[in-house]
């Protein structure tokens, strides 16, 4: 499959923050997710999953709760007391507004979009009226002792059932009076005294409250009449989670040992009409505790500590056999966090608050396929460099040539130079970057160092000439036509020609646009498919521009004839190989190799793939991954059944790929257990036998 | 037996007002002599106190060292120096201060006050910083309280190497960062050991 010295970096410290809370809307199938680090995603399931807006965090705003409401507005709350809703356009907070409730612990929009509730830490509810474009408060609930820790409105929107520690209110919504409180057993047990604090509610149309609380029990209560009916006792542990379908036949909770549980609303015997809530199945796919869960129509949706997010498909509920009848688990972002110098051999590794530059280690020792080299001369960190300000770091870029680090906040770009004589480096932020019309979202560099893309809003694309010290803004570069969609016409991927004449640029509503750089004005687009691309880059000799989508698809297009090459249409007449559309994970980066012009270089999280497009494709009826099963066969059989597809998944999880100037190839992994070794502690779980 | 024997005599008469003047001059005496003893023994602390205060000073400065201190001018060094540079340069001063503002001081009030009582910023302790600060605790505590039962990344991935279908040594079981300057030694040693029997 080709030889490379590979450089097998585990030196990216890289760990997910965990997911702190969920919602998913049906009527868009979009789910939105927020994390402790205030980072709120995006992600289309009808698009495979495919994340695609990212919004960084903030560190004054740490996120407790997220709603969507009206369709396609989405707001949060959080513990420094602020509503947020978010300009999903721009990828940024649109506008905030203190509740004067102190820390808010939950938000909730009502059935019919109307009204937001919030609980605060101060025991109120308060209410706010959503207008078109902003939120106005309307009026409080009675006010309550103590902190209002989750909050659920009836369906219908006539009653509001908060949670409290060892209480549960329920408020009328249209008063503002309270009806009742129920409350939770909290006699000491052993002697102790004990607190049950209900961590989330949840209302039925058919009248019923459901509460989950820390002692571990799921507890059904009548709205009206304030009585406890049922108490189903879950786990040990707390249940910090609860999400209802929207059909009410179905709910899931998620618990501190990382185990979700599902209930069924059924029937205990055929034919009866009497239902109950039946406990089915449980799912261990984490192992930190489980703070969020969402029920769509077909599966269920859990996140937790440990960063994961599990999508768990129900069977009886799927129809067809597709790819959403597959369990996933997403744990790395959709983008790179890295990016490679590729003369000086750096990287440039990407964290919420910091960046680190390393040198890549060095050997003079050759070996044979497998080999492992030992270093001579070990990596080392160059730099960190802290961000400015609470904001998060969204995109950062290092040049080709290594001299140039850029890197942007939500609402600030920042260059630096780096002047690199004899092992003393000196680092200088270039001053007074030219005001940008429009927020930065994507960097990239021109091959030369002489230039900065920035990608941003509107599918357009600001142009930074830089010299020695300087930065000067250029042109804009902007589609020719306005596009449909306008919500998802953010920059999120950019790919330049080695000659620096073409530049590439694609936004999630897979618009991909072309420029011709030397004269900065538009060459020609790429026929629109129907999934967003996930990854794209363009060859070195050929000026073919090739383009890896969500769904797995792959396209080769050529620029100087506009059209797709005679190996693309190849591709899309036969399709691709079962087994590769089904894989788990989007190709998150595309390279070429200069030694050979008819290989592409691929990777996602779980493989690394070298496709040879001199070899034929693939049938379904040909193993995919036949790459060790090839080196046990004689020479002949080989070239009789090799194929173009030549997977390695010998590098796993893979988060980076790329190649050197002198030929190396430069593999980023990040193992599992690294990452749960920096997580915060897990419930102790006796096991028999240890 | 003689007749004028003590015993045989009348007691004293005792009229009412010297018996009680005589009480009274008693309880006065018995309350001085408490008192004089109370004031001897302050006189004694006090003496102890201020021994003590010298032994200190005498500790923290020799004799020649205060002397000098106490020969120098008035005003005070560094306000003098700084003087010095204003009277050069009034950008070094503008520096200077820059430079000082970052350390964070103790505020002093401009009245006395109380014993344990101090004089802090408003904003560190705003009512909105402090109902967060509350509200995080309580989380963490629900959470992570020492009420729960926690175990550590290191033991958790030991039992799941343990369990696994893959059985694997304990995560982290030796602790590599152990002994370090131990391990350096020994090679230095084995170093020069190899050096001297010409190996």
């Amino acid at each position: 499959m080709g030889e490379f010295k590979v450089h097998r970096v585990r030196f990216f410290d890289y760990v997910p923050s965990g997911v702190r809370c969920m919602a998913y809307a049906e009527e868009t199938s979009k789910l939105a997710l927020a994390r402790n680090d205030g980072s709120v995603e995006v992600l289309n399931f009808s698009s495979f999953y495919y994340q695609e807006k990212v919004i960084p965090g903030d560190e004054s705003r740490s996120i407790e709760s997220i709603c969507w409401a009206a369709g396609n507005r989405l707001f949060t709350a959080g513990l420094n007391g602020e509503i947020t809703e978010y300009d999903l356009e721009k990828l940024c907070v649109k506008y905030t507004l203190d509740a004067y409730g102190g820390p808010i612990w939950n938000i909730a929009a009502n059935a019919c979009n109307t009204h937001l509730a919030v609980s605060c830490e101060d025991g109120s509810v308060k209410l706010f009226i959503i207008t078109s474009d902003h939120i106005r408060f309307e009026k409080n609930l009675d006010r309550q002792k103590g902190r209002l820790l989750c909050l659920a409105w009836h369906p219908l929107g006539t009653h509001i059932v908060t949670g409290s520690v060892n209480k549960i209110q329920v408020f009328n919504a249209s008063s503002g009076h309270l009806q009742h409180v129920l409350k939770l057993d909290s006699r000491p047990l052993a002697g102790r005294k004990r607190e049950c604090v209900v961590w989330s509610v949840a209302v039925l149309s058919s009248g019923h409250v459901i509460s989950v609380d820390s002692s571990g029990k799921l507890l059904l209560w009548d709205l009206e009449k304030g009585t406890l009916i049922h108490t189903h006792s879950v786990a040990n542990c707390d249940i910090l989670s609860l999400a209802v379908s929207k059909a009410e036949d179905s709910l899931v909770v998620g618990t501190a040992e990382g185990v979700v549980f599902q209930f069924e609303h059924i029937s205990l015997k055929t034919g009866e009409s009497e239902r109950q809530w039946v406990r089915t199945k449980p799912f261990r796919f984490h192992t930190h505790d489980v703070r969020a869960v969402a029920h769509s129509s077909t599966a269920i949706i859990s996140g937790g500590v440990d960063g994961h997010l599990v999508i768990r498909p129900l069977m009886e509920k799927i129809e067809v056999k597709s790819y959403e009848a597959a369990l996933r688990k997403i744990t790395f972002p959709h983008h790179h966090l890295v990016s490679c110098a590729q003369k000086s051999g750096r990287l440039l590794f990407q964290f919420p608050e910091h960046l680190e530059l390393w040198q890549l280690g060095k050997t003079d020792i050759s070996g044979r396929d497998g080999d492992v080299l030992p270093v001579k001369k070990k990596q080392e960190l160059l730099l960190k460099l802290k961000r400015k300000g609470t904001e998060s770091i969204r995109c950062s870029c290092v040049s080709h040539c290594g001299s140039w680090i850029s890197y942007t906040t939500s609402s600030q770009l920042y260059l630096h130079q780096l002047h690199c004589e004899k092992d003393n480096l000196s680092l200088r932020r270039v001053p007074r970057l030219p005001q940008l019309p429009s927020a930065p979202l994507k960097l990239l560099f021109s091959p030369d160092s002489k230039r900065l893309y920035v990608g941003s809003e509107g599918g357009c694309v600001h142009v930074l000439e830089l010299s020695d010290g300087a930065c000067k803004l250029g042109p804009t570069l902007q589609p020719p036509s306005e596009t449909a969609n306008r919500s998802l016409s953010s920059v999120h991927l950019m790919a330049v020609s080695i000659n620096g004449t073409y530049l590439a640029v694609a936004t999630p509503s897979s618009q991909i646009d072309i420029y011709n750089t030397h004269i900065m004005k538009h060459e020609c687009s790429v026929p629109r498919y129907s999934c967003p691309p996930s990854a794209l880059s363009i060859h070195p000799t050929t000026e073919n521009l090739v383009i890896a989508y969500a769904d797995q698809q792959l396209m080769e297009f050529n620029i100087n004839q506009r059209q797709y090459t005679e190996w693309g249409r190849r591709v899309l007449k036969n399709g691709l190989h079962r087994d590769w559309l089904e894989r788990d994970t989007p190709i998150l980066g595309i390279r070429f190799n200069p030694s050979r012009p008819e290989d592409i270089l691929m990777h996602d999280n779980y493989m690394f793939c070298v496709l040879d497009k001199s070899l034929p494709l693939p049938d379904d009826k040909t193993p995919l991954f036949n790459q060790i099963t090839l080196k046990h066969l004689s020479e002949r059989a080989q070239k009789s059944q090799a194929h173009a597809f030549k997977i390695t998944k010998k590098f796993q999880p893979l988060m980076f790929m790329d190649l050197l100037s002198d030929g190396d190839l430069v593999l980023v992994e990040r193992p599992i257990s690294d990452i749960v070794a920096n997580l915060p502690p897990p419930m102790k779980q006796k096991k028999f036998g240890t | 037996m003689s007749p004028d024997s003590e015993d045989e005599e009348a007691p004293e008469e005792v009229t009412f007002q010297s018996a009680k003047s005589q009480a009274v001059d008693t309880a006065r005496k018995v309350r001085q002599a408490a008192k004089r003893e109370k004031d001897l023994l302050k006189e004694k602390r006090k003496l102890k106190q201020e021994l003590f205060t010298e032994q200190k000073k005498r500790k923290l400065l020799d004799e020649d060292i205060l002397q000098t201190v106490s020969a120098l001018p008035d005003k005070p060094y560094e306000t003098s120096k700084d003087e010095d540079v204003a009277q050069d340069k009034g950008n070094a001063l503008m520096n200077d201060q820059m430079k000082k503002k970052p350390q964070k001081r103790e505020l002093k009030p401009k009245i006395r006050l109380q014993e344990n009582y101090k004089v802090v910023h408003l904003e560190d302790y705003s009512h909105k910083n402090l109902q967060q600060q509350k509200a995080k605790e309580f989380v963490q505590h629900a959470l992570y309280g020492r009420i729960k039962n926690r175990t550590t990344a290191n033991e958790f991935l030991s039992v799941a190497s343990k369990k696994g279908v893959v059985k694997k040594p304990a995560f982290h079981f030796s602790d590599q960062t152990w002994g370090e300057a131990e391990k350096k030694k020994s090679e230095r040693f084995n170093l020069l050991w190899r050096d001297r029997k010409k190996l």
